[in-house]
């Protein structure tokens, strides 16, 4: 998980203790943080909590650019296509 | 981007878009419920017809215009598509190419049977009119697949994924809001499946998730995921996965499963092709991996020249390597960081030398697929039933090996289908086998190097007969000695032909030894094993890549030459008591019991005089299409991978030699062409 | 200079690459040379012709060597610190040239080349294109292609012979 400027980077695989780690981050600094993305290659995700989370920021802050749940359809490499519905 | 360059781009995508259609329309035929197949070939004619447009290649354009209406009916209707109608979709692929060809030449005529194919598929869309209306599909139907979230179209859509004997499950988890206090998580979930089948799709609904002040990443805010999985596994062990939830927690049902589909229907006096039911275990080895959506890759095009010269560069890195590890003044420094420094980058050079390796790298897989129409069209021309079996299809080979054994194959598959399979089923019956012959295509590593095998279950090869016929054409002479493999060896010989009648499959005055001039010029080898009655067994051993061989080093009148290992049987210092000099016929050496002539290397060559004692020198035995022989060196330095070098135009008309090599050491040592050493000395001319 | 006056210059004169062997300067048209390395290692090629030693491995590209001095009819002579190995290139094919010594790269004007002397070297002059007088020297223009095509050992009688032995 690094900071680059107002852009979030993480990582896909991180698990519910990281997960808990970036809540507090990302709580207390929500207003800096205009973008998340995600680094690494082609991890699979350990913790669904991590994606709760990503809903709930870009409900906390509509304006923040989420690319992996910005979009309707998004595709894991071993998991298929994903819908989300909110 | 000049209009010839454009051009240039064109024909080769057109080129890659037409053979795809060719696979796509056989696979199609296997498999005729699989309408995304029709998708994709309608989408390739479209394109097609788009671009030939753009270069006012009218004549193709009009044509492809033609067949994209009648793959746009078949595609949106669900009327049978019968085995003449898949002769009509060859037949035009056949004057698609044909086209392309006189449109690149600028050729005014049109191909020969242009207008009577076009007619048919007029034909073909003519009786639909007068069937009833159809409503016609527009790009929108296509642009709408996949993002259509009505569950009942999904799942129609889903369904075209699915290949023999998989089924289409759903699984809706429900998890309460502790799963993960207990230990548990939708990934876990994930993961167990991917194990048992693979994921299509999973749809997450989000809508119960709190703002982040309410957030406790410890809490499930999911209310549900529904996920559409395949597999070949049945339903009980699946749920084994859900042990640790809560019945309510879930729900798991089968919704489809993909039912085998018996072989298009078509007339009795047809030939019936295809994949059958011994094929299931080679279907299970590939699944059509290329077409899933979700294996999401991104591809670069790069012209191999491009990763030739990138290749070389790294040759000079490793040389360079070389220089630096091995130079003296360094290694007296013994600076432990220098040391490790090295090391690293030995490995590292090493590392990316691989990695360009696999680059040229490409599966076979292309080139089986090409063979199907080959069997299909022999079949048919003979009259005989035959099932191709296809295995290993995902072995990879050298990308410009790939090319030049198209022909190779397709001449070794009509050569078994025409001679290798029985004339007629009362024969096979006669043998017991089944009334369909089996061809069957096997690809695999075997020790360093690429086997291709070409195996038929026909009648075999009569030795009799090709050595009769072989000494009717004075190819060997009156009482000779032949063991079965040179006897099978005859046939790649010019000028034989076993069949009596000359068909028009595979006789056509060339035979099969275009197939070993063509491996050969690969430097690989072909060997023929064949029992009577059983069936025969043509095996195709080639170099993992042309750009490395694995050699032996010899040294000669201190020169260094290349062995290519592939033809080593076996190198040794003989006993003075086997070596035998035979008046006006020269040195042979007494090989368990084989007499074995020997070529001295240095006379040979012309280097030198010299005639060291046969029993103080060493003896490479060579194994030749001409027979076996031992080459007589000085000494034997080593075995080592060398990469290859032509040698150049102005010294390409040295027969002795096939190329040269650069070794790690950056010095060249020229590759002996063990073929012409022992034909030389024989003058067989 | 201005661009025309190098476009004048481009069009009545070219520029030569000079070497030594013995005593004679020769040159070569620069518009063929790749470059010039110091002599290396050269793998010896059986059943070629004495004035090919042999090929030499270039960053990869396996490239024949002549020996000129062997080709010109003249005695071998040991390599010395001097000796350089000229590389040519025509048509995509290349081939060094051992010579005893580079010399400077000399412009020469068109209307200084003449008639090679069909006496007076001890050379072949069938290799030899033109003759310049420069100050006190004489420059003798090699004429690249015929050298070339007397080094391919393939003819093409050959080329055939050999296919239909497959």
């Amino acid at each position: 998980m690094t900071i680059d400027g107002d852009v979030l980077e993480i990582e896909l695989d991180m698990e519910l203790d990281d997960v808990c780690e970036l809540k507090e981050f990302v709580a207390t600094r929500l207003k800096y943080i205009e973008e998340i993305i995600f680094v690494g290659g082609d991890e699979e995700f350990a913790t669904s909590s991590l994606f709760s989370l990503l809903f709930s920021i870009k409900k906390t802050k509509p304006s923040i650019k989420i690319p992996l749940i910005d979009e309707e359809l998004f595709t894991f490499k071993n998991f298929g296509k994903v819908y989300w519905k909110t | 981007m000049d209009i010839n360059k454009l051009k240039e781009i064109f024909v080769e995508e057109a080129t890659e878009i037409i053979e795809k259609l060719d696979v796509d329309i056989i696979n199609f035929e296997e498999d005729p419920e699989d309408k995304e197949l029709l998708n994709e070939l309608f989408r390739g004619v479209h394109t097609l017809k788009g671009s030939a447009n753009s270069f006012g290649f009218s004549r193709l354009g009009e044509f492809v215009h033609h067949f994209e209406d009648a793959l746009d009916y078949y595609r949106s209707s669900d009327e049978q598509i019968t085995s003449n109608i898949i002769d009509v979709f060859l037949e035009s692929v056949d004057i698609i190419k044909e086209v392309m060809e006189v449109e690149i030449e600028g050729n005014p005529d049109l191909p020969h049977q242009y207008n009577q194919c076009l007619e048919e598929i007029k034909t073909l869309l003519q009786k639909k009119d007068t069937q009833e209306e159809k409503s016609s599909p527009t790009q929108s139907d296509l642009d709408n697949e996949g993002t259509n979230n009505t569950d009942e179209v999904n799942i129609e859509h889903l369904k075209k994924e699915l290949i023999e004997d998989e089924s289409l499950f759903r699984i809706t988890l429900n998890l309460d809001d502790d799963v993960y206090f207990r230990g548990f998580d939708h990934s876990k979930l994930f993961k167990l499946l991917t194990k048992e089948g693979y994921i299509l799709e999973s749809h997450w609904d989000m809508s119960n998730i709190p703002d982040i002040k309410k957030f406790n990443p410890e809490t499930s805010y999911i209310t549900s995921i529904v996920i559409y999985f395949v597999s070949k596994e049945d339903e009980a062990s699946i749920k084994e996965i859900f042990e640790y939830l809560d019945d309510t927690e879930y729900i798991f049902e089968k919704i489809y499963t993909s039912t085998k589909e018996a072989p298009i229907t078509i007339d009795k006096a047809d030939i019936k092709f295809g994949r059958r039911e011994e094929d299931k275990e080679a279907t299970a080895v590939t699944p059509k991996k290329g077409r899933r959506k979700s294996d999401i890759h991104s591809y670069v095009k790069i012209d191999t020249n491009k990763l030739d010269e990138l290749f070389d560069s790294i040759g000079e890195l490793v040389i360079a390597q070389n220089f630096l590890a091995e130079n003296k003044d360094i290694q007296i420094m013994k600076n432990e960081n220098i040391t490790k420094t090295i090391n690293i980058l030995s490995k590292t050079t090493r590392l990316i030398q691989n990695r360009v390796m696999s680059l040229r790298m490409v599966p076979i897989n292309d080139t089986f697929e090409k063979m199907k129409r080959v069997v299909r069209d022999a079949s048919k021309k003979v009259n005989k039933e035959i099932s191709l079996v296809v295995e290993g299809a995902e072995t990879e080979i050298d990308k410009t090996m790939i090319d030049s054994l198209s022909d190779p194959l397709i001449h070794i598959i009509r050569n078994s289908i025409d001679h290798g399979i029985e004339d007629n089923t009362q024969d096979r019956e006669k043998a017991r086998k089944s009334p369909i012959g089996q061809v069957t295509l096997r690809a695999y590593h075997k020790g360093g190097k690429i086997a291709i095998e070409i195996n038929d279950d026909g009648r075999g090869i009569n030795k009799d007969k090709v050595l009769e016929k072989a000494k009717e054409r004075g190819l060997v002479a009156e009482g000779a000695e032949l063991s079965d493999s040179q006897i099978f060896g005859l046939i790649m010989q010019p000028g034989f032909s076993t069949a009596d009648q000359i068909s028009d499959i595979s006789g056509r005055g060339v035979g099969l030894d275009v197939v070993r001039t063509s491996i050969e010029k690969l430097k690989g080898k072909v060997e023929i094993s064949s029992s009577t009655g059983k069936g025969s067994t043509f095996t195709i051993l080639l170099p993992l890549t042309l750009a490395i061989i694995d050699g032996m080093l010899v040294k000669s009148e201190n020169d260094t030459y290349i062995i290519p290992t592939l033809s080593v049987i076996e190198s040794f210092i003989p006993q003075k008591k086997i070596v035998h000099t035979v008046k006006d016929k020269g040195e042979f050496v007494d090989l368990r019991g084989e007499m074995i002539p020997i070529v001295r290397l240095n006379e040979l060559l012309e280097s030198s005089e010299n005639r060291p004692n046969i029993w103080e020198s060493t003896l490479v035995c060579i194994e030749s299409e001409n027979g076996k022989f031992a080459i007589l060196i000085d000494d034997l330095i080593g075995r080592q991978q060398v990469v290859i070098k032509p040698l150049g135009y102005t010294l390409s008309g040295i027969k002795e030699f096939s190329g040269s090599a650069v070794m790690g050491n950056g010095e060249i040592a020229l590759i002996l062409n063990v073929e012409s050493l022992w034909g030389s000395k024989e003058g067989k001319n | 200079m201005n661009e025309e006056g190098k476009r004048e210059l481009n069009q009545d004169s070219s520029r030569f690459l000079t070497f030594f062997i013995d005593d004679e300067q020769y040159g070569l048209n620069i518009s063929h040379v790749k470059e010039i390395i110091a002599s290396m290692n050269i793998t010896n090629v059986p059943k070629t012709p004495d004035y090919i030693k042999g090929v030499i491995n270039l960053r990869g590209a396996v490239i024949p060597i002549v020996d000129v001095r062997l080709k010109f009819g003249m005695d071998e002579r040991a390599y010395d610190i001097n000796t350089a190995i000229i590389i040519n290139e025509i048509d995509n094919v290349s081939i060094g040239f051992i010579v005893d010594r580079v010399e400077d790269v000399l412009s020469i004007k068109h209307s200084e080349l003449t008639e090679p002397p069909k006496f007076g070297t001890n050379v072949d002059t069938s290799f030899i294109e033109s003759v310049a007088q420069i100050n006190e020297n004489v420059v003798m223009v090699l004429n690249l292609k015929k050298i070339f095509e007397q080094s391919e050992l393939v003819d093409i009688s050959n080329i055939e012979k050999s296919e239909n032995d497959n």
